[in-house]
């Protein structure tokens, strides 16, 4: 798919995603070993994006799975369609047909509605399959997730294994709420992305507010940094620095001073202790 | 190179990073992928062996001491084989194989550091600002990486020749580098004149301070492995391990690590109870529910009734001693604690050192690391600065007893090592008998116990169980059983 790492960072760059050395390589090893990319790292610092980046850069198709508590098979793999089965029995009562023929037509790939997990591996051509925020998944998903990581194939016992006929890029995201199994951990690539450093994220910036201010990009950057050194319940993340600038963008702001931060902070940080804290000490957390 | 790969894996190991065998291969087959550019390496390996973010400061490590070109000696080896991996850029010409050449230097000019004869640090210091402490100021203040680092070589050198007892005692020798730098008189200058500067400026200082830390115990680390060789190597790693580390043993950068993982500990122990009683349907049977229930079918009982299980939430008080070395452990005990509250009725907390001081208001609803320091501010734990365990009974006895009653677990933690003081086991006899249960938890090691001053088995008598508690894989345990 792509054949080297300075390949990788060049298309995602195209996307608009800034990566450094480090994720290119992960991202890469992932796409030529065919093996899964397990994102880990604070809310916020581009995790899903990354994936979608990803998306856009093969030219692929995105196929997104939400995790959250309870999530089983039957949202994530297939589901039987039972309405539909249930016309063909009754459709069936009226013809001559026998028990026995109804019987063998209604578990058959017309009845079944494929969920995400299945969809991404049964796609014609190879598809980028998110599973998001994994994390938040109960222990028993995670190792139903395990056959289709390793082998890329599922196996449903009315239909025996389903073989990949693509291999999906698969991408699986954390935020490290719960520590995953080793089984798991073994078959990925491991990638943490923490927040960026003052020159990236003020490329960043530049790139996804077009039309800011050079002086204020600059300064909201180093604000947003020296708040990240301080002793916070939450850090600010890339993507709520990229709300502010937009904010401070669309009232007017040309530069940073204390009353357009005091009334603006909350975009950056939604603890009422860590506010309050930053208020203490505005005066001396602005740059000059 | 496959081989020096698998014995990276293996030192790995050592310092407690789980490695897999198909984590080796993939890293080879990544490795044929990429290259072998020293960045590219290096990330190559980070993104198939580390599979948990607080390994990769270990890895980090190991990896800056094995692939270093002046790893006790076979940098013409490295050379030979893998040119591209070795730094050119190394200045310094490192020829020799057991020893740094900054070293040898030292010592041969006769530098006031030779062998034993190392200042204490006692006697120094007389003069407020010397000019090695305004040194070290003005690196922090506005140096560049590499001044800090030169700075902090020129500590490390000034150990001259490193002996096995450095890397026993490798707190000792990183006190006297301090020594050697002024490095505290530095930090208490840059505290006075934090005062006079932004906040930011403030928060870069405190960055590069720990920064500064960090480089001085890999510099250290470094010149002991070129001095001693691989099994430096391998003692340093086994303490990287953090799961089976001493608590007492910890430097700064990995008692945050700790604080990290125990936060984590206390997420899995609130959940795990949850988890386990949405489960446990099945239990006693309801005798009365299933003889009322079987009126309906006349008298058979066809499905019987369970007793529901309801969670118990003991009240707790922890008692934690604050003294020496106890000090770490009970923090994260604190930590402990108060993370999972809310599996509690109450939980009140008491430090002492030879007198108790309630601190359950500190500590109750603020952030954890805010709550610490104003204990450490305000509660009044200590008169003479020795434990006394005796006194701190009279005092508890007469002060709080009525905070003790039948539904109270009372958590002790500490090292009963009393400075030879009375005992006055009669009253800790007496609280004992008041509370449900009484858990004692001493980080020392267990052999320890009841030599020199330690009079653990004389209070152990009084508690239903006494636990060793030294490193965070018994605590992970104890805190199961006991929580």
């Amino acid at each position: 798919m792509v054949g080297s790492v300075g390949e990788v960072k060049e298309k995602l760059t195209e996307q608009n995603y800034l990566i450094n050395d480090r994720v290119a390589t992960a991202v890469f090893l992932a796409l030529n070993l065919h093996k899964p990319l397990l994102i880990e790292g604070p809310a916020g610092v581009g995790k899903t994006e990354l994936a979608k980046a990803l998306t856009k850069a093969l030219d692929t198709e995105l196929i997104r799975l939400q995790c959250y508590e309870g999530l089983d098979e039957s949202k994530a793999l297939f589901e039987w369609n039972y309405q539909k089965q249930l016309l063909r029995i009754q459709a069936n009562h009226l013809t001559e047909k026998t028990w026995e023929q109804t019987k063998a037509n209604i578990f058959s790939e017309e009845f079944y509605l494929a969920r995400p997990v299945l969809k991404a591996i049964k796609a014609k051509k190879p598809v980028v399959l998110l599973v998001d925020e994994l994390d938040k998944s109960d222990e028993e998903f995670e190792s139903f997730l395990l056959e289709v990581l390793s082998d890329y194939q599922v196996s449903i016992p009315e239909l025996g294994t389903v073989k990949a006929t693509s291999i999906p890029v698969v991408v699986l995201t954390s935020n490290n709420y719960r520590d995953f199994s080793d089984a798991l951990k073994r078959r990925c690539i491991h990638l943490y992305i923490d927040y960026p450093s003052f020159e990236r994220e003020l490329a960043i910036v530049r790139l996804k507010v077009p039309g800011i201010n050079e002086l204020l990009a600059e300064k909201l950057v180093t604000f947003v940094q020296s708040l990240r050194k301080m002793v916070l319940k939450k850090f600010p993340s890339i993507s709520e620095t990229l709300d502010w600038a937009r904010t401070l963008m669309m009232l007017g702001a040309e530069s940073l001073d204390k009353d357009i931060v005091l009334n603006t902070v909350n975009i950056l940080l939604k603890y009422q202790q860590d506010i309050k804290k930053v208020e203490e000490r505005i005066g001396g957390l602005l740059p000059e | 190179m496959d081989q020096k790969i698998l014995e990276f894996a293996t030192l790995m190991r050592k310092a407690g990073v789980k490695v897999a065998q198909t984590e080796v291969v993939e890293c080879l087959k990544a490795l044929a992928l990429v290259g072998m550019d020293r960045e590219d390496f290096f990330n190559c390996m980070a993104a198939t062996m580390i599979k948990d973010h607080g390994d990769f400061r270990v890895f980090q490590k190991l990896f800056y001491y094995y692939f270093d070109p002046n790893f006790f000696g076979h940098r013409e080896d490295a050379l030979r084989r893998w040119p591209n991996l070795v730094n050119f850029s190394d200045a310094s010409g490192c020829t020799g194989t057991d020893s740094l050449p900054g070293l040898e230097g030292v010592n041969e000019e006769g530098v006031p550091s030779a062998g034993k004869g190392r200042s204490t640090g006692f006697g120094q210091g007389q003069g407020l600002s010397t000019a090695v402490a305004d040194s070290f100021v003005q690196v922090i203040k506005g140096g560049s990486p590499g001044d800090m680092a030169e700075m902090v070589k020129r500590g490390v050198e000034s150990l001259g020749r490193l002996s096995k007892d450095d890397l026993v005692e490798m707190k000792e020798a990183v006190r006297q580098v301090k020594v050697f730098l002024e490095w505290n008189m530095g930090v208490y200058r840059l505290e006075n004149d934090s005062s006079q500067v932004d906040e930011s400026v403030w928060l870069t200082w405190q960055e590069k301070l720990a920064e500064a830390e960090d480089i001085l115990y890999r510099e250290l680390e470094k010149a002991l492995i070129s001095e001693l060789g691989q099994e430096a190597l391998e003692t340093i790693l086994i303490r990287e391990n953090l799961n089976e580390l001493d608590f007492y043993r910890l430097s700064a950068p990995q008692v945050a690590e700790i604080k990290k993982r125990v936060s984590k500990l206390a997420h899995k122990l609130a959940t795990r109870l949850s988890f386990r009683q949405k489960r446990a349907k099945r239990g006693r049977m309801d005798l009365q529910k299933t003889i009322r229930r079987s009126m309906a079918t006349g008298g058979v009982p066809v499905s019987p009734a369970f007793r529901s299980r309801y969670p118990t939430r003991p009240e707790i008080v922890v008692l934690c001693d604050l003294s020496g070395s106890v000090r770490v452990f009970s923090e994260f005990m604190l930590q402990l604690v108060y993370s999972i509250q809310n599996r509690f009725i109450h939980v009140r907390s008491f430090v002492f050192v030879d007198t108790p001081d309630e601190i359950t208001d500190y500590m109750q609803n603020h952030a954890i690391d805010d709550g610490v320091r104003d204990v450490y501010n305000k509660a009044k734990f200590s008169k003479t600065a020795f434990s006394d365990y005796g006194q701190m009974y009279i005092d508890f006895c007469s002060r709080y007893f009525d905070v003790l009653n039948k539904k109270v677990t009372l958590l002790v933690i500490g090292d009963a090592r009393n400075n030879y003081q009375k005992e006055h086991t009669d009253f800790f006899a007496k609280m004992c008998r008041e509370v449900k249960k009484v858990i004692w938890l001493n980080p020392e090691p267990a052999e320890k116990w009841d030599q020199e001053d330690s009079v653990m088995s004389v209070y152990g008598q009084c508690c239903s169980q006494v636990f060793e508690c030294r490193n965070l894989q018994q605590l992970d345990s104890v805190s199961r059983r006991i929580i």
